[in-house]
C-alpha cells in the first residue's frame, strides 16, 4: 500500500516540476514526516508561504549518486541524493542566495549560482546508508570534489550538515 | 695571503645575503605556517567543544520541556541525535594535545549508546527513565569542559615556549644555517676593512715616500741653481766691469764671448729652474693690477736694437682702442713676451717682426687679451709643429748650434699661458714665416689699482749720482766686491760685514743710511738679521736704515718673509747695474737722491 503511494506521489511530483517552467503551480502535500523545509523568494507552495518536502519527494527530484572527498572523512565517500539545482527548479526559487540552517539553527550561506556551477547535492545516504542526525543527517549539502580540492576546504564553510530550512532571498 | 679578486669576494657576499634572505623567508613562512596551524586548531577545537556543551544543555532543556509535556518525544529524540553527532564530531577532530580528553569522549559515547534504547523506546515504562538521564550525563559533560579548560590553557603554554623547544628541528637547522651565513657576512666585512685599511697603510706610505722623493729633487735643484748662479754672476758682472776698461780689440772680444756665454748660461739656467718649479706645480701665478700695454712697449724696447742690427723692422700695432689696465701676473706675461719677441728676432733674417695686440671677447662670451707676434721668418713644418711646445723640441736639432737657446723656451711659454687660463698657439707655412698667438683672459683693473701699483715702480726723469753711507752685507767676498764695483759711478761710502753678527756689532756703534743684505748666510741668515737690526734701532728709539735684500730666492713666500722681517726692498740676483741703482734710489732717502742731495764732494770717500 506504502509503495503504492509513494510511487503517487513520486508521479505527482514529477508532474509538478514539468509544470514549473509553465507558470506558478503549488507542491503537493508531504505525506511522511517533513525533513526540509524551503521559504522565501519561491513560487511553488505546498503550505501557506513555504513547501516542505519529506524523503520521498525528495527522492523524486533529480537524483544523483557521486564518489567524492570531502575534508571531513577518510577517502572516497559515495553520497547519493537530489542536486540543489532540482530542488530550487521544484521550488521555483526566484533569488541568488540561500540561507540554508541546520537543525541546530547553525546556518550559512550559499549562492544560488553555485547550484549550476558545483552540481551541489542536497545528500541524503552515505555510503548506500540513510545518513541519521548522529552521522550528519538528514541531509548533509556536498560539493563534489577530488581529493586534492577536498584539501584546499574551498566549500567547507558552505557544506552545512543536519540540513533543516532553506530560505530563498 | 687572501688572494681572491674583490669582484669575488664582493660576488661571494653578495651571494651569502642572498642565501641568507632565501633561508630567513623561509624560517619566517615556516614559522608562520606553524601559528596558523596552531590558532587555526585550537580555534577549530575550542567550537567544537562549546558546540557539544551547548548541544547537551539543549538536550537537558529538550529533555525538561518533555517532563512538562511542553516538548514532543520526537524533539528529544533529535536533540540526542545531535548531541551524539557533536560528540562524534569532536571524537574524530585531530587536537595537539589530547589525552585527557579522550577518555572523556569515551565514556560520553558509551552513555550514549547506553541510553539510545531508553530514548527510541516506544514502552511508556521506559519513558519514565527520561527524566534521570542528566544526572548520570551531566558529570561527564562538566568534566570533559573542565578537562579541555585545562587542555587549552596548557597547550597555549606550550606555543609560547615550542618555538625555543625540540619541537621544530627543521626550525633549529634553519636557524643554524642563518647564523653561519651571517658569520660568513661579518667575517668578509672584517676581511674587507682589513684589506682596505692595509691597502690605505701602503698608499699613504707611498705616497710620503713619493712626496719626499719630490721635495729632494726639487730641493736640490733649488741649491743646485743657486750654487751655480752665485759664481755665474760674479763672471758675468766681473767681464761686465771688465768691459768699461780701456783694451785691446781682442781682449774686448773675450770679454764679450764671456759675457754673452755667461748670460746663456744663466738664462738656461733660469729656464730648468722654471721648468722643474712648473713640473712640480710650484710655480704660483700672482695677481696685481698691470698695464699690458706697458708691457709691449717695454719687449719692443728690449729687442728693437736687436731687430735693427739685423735689418728687420719691429712694430708694435694696438688694434681697437687703447688696451685697459688688467688684472694678472704681470711678471710672466712679460717673460712670455719676451720669449716670442727674442724667437722671431733670432729666426728671422729678412722682413719683419710685428706685435699685434687687441682685446676683445672670445667665443664663449669671456673677456680676453690676445697678442699675436709674427715675423717673415723661414716658418715651421707642420710635423714640428706639436714638438716646438715639448721642452727641449726645438724644430731642428741643429737649432740650437746656429741660434743658441735651451730650447725650453716655448714650453715654459705654453705652460705658463695655460696656468694663466689662457693659451698659446702656432700658425705657420714653411717659408711664409710663423705667427705665435697668445690668448688671455682678463679681468679689468680699476685705474686706481694701477697707479697705486705701478706708482713705486715709475722711472725718474733724470738720473743723479746717489750719495750716502752703505753697509754691504754677504758672506761672499766676491759678491761684496761685484756690488761695489757695480756702484762705482756714484758718490758712495761702502763699508762690508761678512756676517749678521758682524753686522749688528757694526751698527751698534755706525750709522749708515742704507744696507744690501745677502739672504743665505751660514749662521744667522739675512732675514734674522734685518730683524735684529730693526729691533735694536727701534730699542734706541731711532728709525732703522732702509735694507735692500739681494738674493736669488726671490718666490712671492719669500718676498712676503722678507718684508715681514723688515726690510724695504727685494734685488733679485744676479744683479744687474740699473736694477741695483734704481732699488737704491727708491729706498734711499729723498736726502740722499737727487740734485739738492749733490753736497759737497768733501762728504764722499
Amino acid at each position: 500500500m506504502s509503495k503504492f503511494w509513494s510511487v503517487w506521489a513520486s508521479t505527482l511530483v514529477a508532474l509538478c516540476i514539468t509544470m514549473t517552467g509553465a507558470g506558478a503551480a503549488s507542491l503537493a502535500a508531504p505525506s511522511g514526516g517533513t525533513i526540509l523545509v524551503v521559504s522565501g523568494a519561491i513560487t511553488n507552495h505546498n503550505h501557506a508561504d513555504h513547501a516542505a518536502f519529506d524523503a520521498d519527494m525528495l527522492r523524486a527530484l533529480d537524483w544523483v549518486e557521486v564518489e567524492t572527498f570531502t575534508s571531513f572523512t577518510e577517502g572516497p565517500q559515495v553520497f547519493a541524493g537530489p542536486t540543489l539545482a532540482s530542488l530550487l527548479d521544484a521550488v521555483g526559487a526566484q533569488g541568488g542566495t540561500l540561507h540554508a540552517t541546520a537543525i541546530n539553527d547553525y546556518s550559512v550561506e550559499i549562492p544560488a549560482q553555485h547550484a549550476q556551477a558545483h552540481r551541489v547535492i542536497l545528500a541524503v545516504e552515505r555510503n548506500g546508508e540513510p545518513m541519521r542526525i548522529r552521522d550528519k543527517g538528514p541531509i548533509w549539502v556536498i560539493y563534489p570534489m577530488t581529493e586534492d580540492e577536498a584539501k584546499k576546504r574551498s566549500f567547507d564553510r558552505e557544506m552545512i550538515w543536519q540540513l533543516a530550512r532553506i530560505r530563498v532571498e | 695571503m687572501y688572494s681572491a679578486s674583490p669582484i669575488k669576494r664582493s660576488l661571494i657576499a653578495i651571494g651569502l645575503c642572498i642565501g641568507l634572505l632565501i633561508v630567513f623567508f623561509e624560517h619566517r613562512k615556516a614559522v608562520q605556517e606553524a601559528e596558523r596551524q596552531m590558532v587555526y586548531s585550537a580555534s577549530n577545537a575550542s567550537w567544537k567543544i562549546s558546540e557539544l556543551v551547548y548541544e547537551a544543555q539543549r538536550f537537558f532543556t529538550t529533555l525538561a520541556n518533555h517532563g512538562q509535556g511542553e516538548a514532543s518525544l520526537y524533539e528529544v529524540q533529535v536533540q540526542f541525535e545531535v548531541f551524539w553527532s557533536r560528540t562524534q564530531l569532536v571524537a574524530e577532530t585531530e587536537f595537539p594535545e589530547r589525552i585527557a580528553l579522550d577518555e572523556g569522549l569515551n565514556r560520553i559515547l558509551d552513555w550514549l549508546e547506553q541510553h539510545e534504547g531508553v530514548i527510541f523506546s516506544e514502552n511508556e515504562a521506559v519513558a519514565g527513565q527520561l527524566a534521570g538521564l542528566r544526572s548520570s550525563l551531566e558529570p561527564l559533560v562538566i568534566s570533559i569542559r573542565q578537562n579541555w579548560v585545562r587542555e587549552f590553557n596548557a597547550s597555549r603554554n606550550r606555543a609560547v615556549t615550542a618555538r625555543s623547544g625540540s619541537e621544530s628541528r627543521q626550525n633549529a637547522r634553519q636557524e643554524f644555517l642563518i647564523a653561519v651565513l651571517i658569520a660568513c657576512i661579518v667575517l668578509y666585512l672584517v676581511v674587507e676593512v682589513y684589506l682596505g685599511t692595509l691597502a690605505h697603510r701602503r698608499e699613504q706610505v707611498l705616497r710620503a715616500a713619493a712626496d719626499a722623493a719630490n721635495r729632494t729633487k726639487s730641493d736640490f735643484i733649488a741649491s743646485v741653481s743657486h750654487e751655480i748662479r752665485t759664481p755665474l754672476n760674479g763672471i758675468i758682472s766681473m767681464a761686465s766691469h771688465l768691459g768699461d776698461h780701456p783694451l785691446s780689440p781682442e781682449l774686448r772680444e773675450c770679454v764679450s764671448i764671456i759675457e754673452d756665454s755667461g748670460g746663456l748660461l744663466l738664462s738656461t739656467i733660469n729656464d730648468v729652474l722654471d721648468l722643474s718649479k712648473i713640473e712640480a706645480g710650484e710655480m704660483p701665478i700672482e695677481f696685481r693690477p698691470f698695464d699690458p700695454g706697458r708691457s709691449l712697449s717695454l719687449a719692443r724696447d728690449l729687442y728693437r736694437d736687436q731687430a735693427g742690427d739685423k735689418g728687420l723692422s719691429l712694430d708694435l700695432v694696438i688694434q681697437g682702442d687703447p688696451l685697459p689696465l688688467l688684472i694678472g701676473d704681470e711678471r710672466r706675461t712679460r717673460q712670455v713676451l719676451h720669449n716670442l719677441v727674442s724667437n722671431a728676432v733670432k729666426f728671422t733674417e729678412h722682413g719683419h717682426v710685428r706685435i699685434t695686440a687687441s682685446h676683445g671677447v672670445s667665443a664663449d662670451g669671456a673677456d680676453q687679451f690676445e697678442v699675436c707676434v709674427s715675423d717673415t721668418g723661414p716658418g715651421i713644418a707642420a710635423t714640428a709643429q706639436a714638438t716646438i711646445f715639448e721642452p727641449f723640441g726645438q724644430a731642428d736639432a741643429s737649432i740650437s748650434r746656429d741660434f743658441g737657446g735651451t730650447g725650453l723656451g716655448l714650453a715654459i711659454s705654453r705652460t705658463l699661458c695655460r696656468a694663466m687660463g689662457g693659451e698659446l698657439r702656432v700658425m705657420s707655412t714653411p717659408g711664409q714665416g710663423a705667427e705665435f698667438t697668445v690668448t688671455l683672459p682678463f679681468v679689468r683693473a680699476s685705474a686706481d689699482a694701477v697707479r697705486e701699483w705701478t706708482g713705486s715702480t715709475a722711472q725718474p726723469a733724470e738720473e743723479t749720482p746717489l750719495h750716502g753711507r752703505v753697509l754691504i752685507v754677504d758672506d761672499n767676498a766676491t759678491n761684496r766686491l761685484i756690488l761695489r764695483k757695480l756702484l762705482g759711478g756714484q758718490r758712495l761710502d761702502f763699508f762690508e760685514a761678512a756676517s749678521g753678527p758682524e753686522a749688528l756689532d757694526f751698527l751698534s756703534t755706525e750709522a749708515v743710511d742704507l744696507v744690501l743684505m745677502d739672504v743665505q748666510m751660514p749662521g744667522m741668515n739675512g732675514i734674522e738679521t734685518t730683524a735684529r737690526l730693526v729691533e735694536a734701532a727701534e730699542l734706541a728709539g731711532k728709525a732703522p736704515p732702509p735694507v735692500i735684500a739681494v738674493t736669488a730666492n726671490v718666490m712671492p713666500e719669500q718676498v712676503d718673509a722678507y718684508h715681514r722681517a723688515g726690510m724695504t726692498n727685494v734685488l733679485p740676483k744676479p744683479v744687474s747695474k740699473n736694477a741695483l741703482i734704481a732699488k737704491m734710489r727708491e729706498s734711499l732717502p729723498a736726502a740722499n737722491v737727487g740734485a739738492i742731495a749733490l753736497k759737497p764732494p768733501q762728504d764722499v770717500a
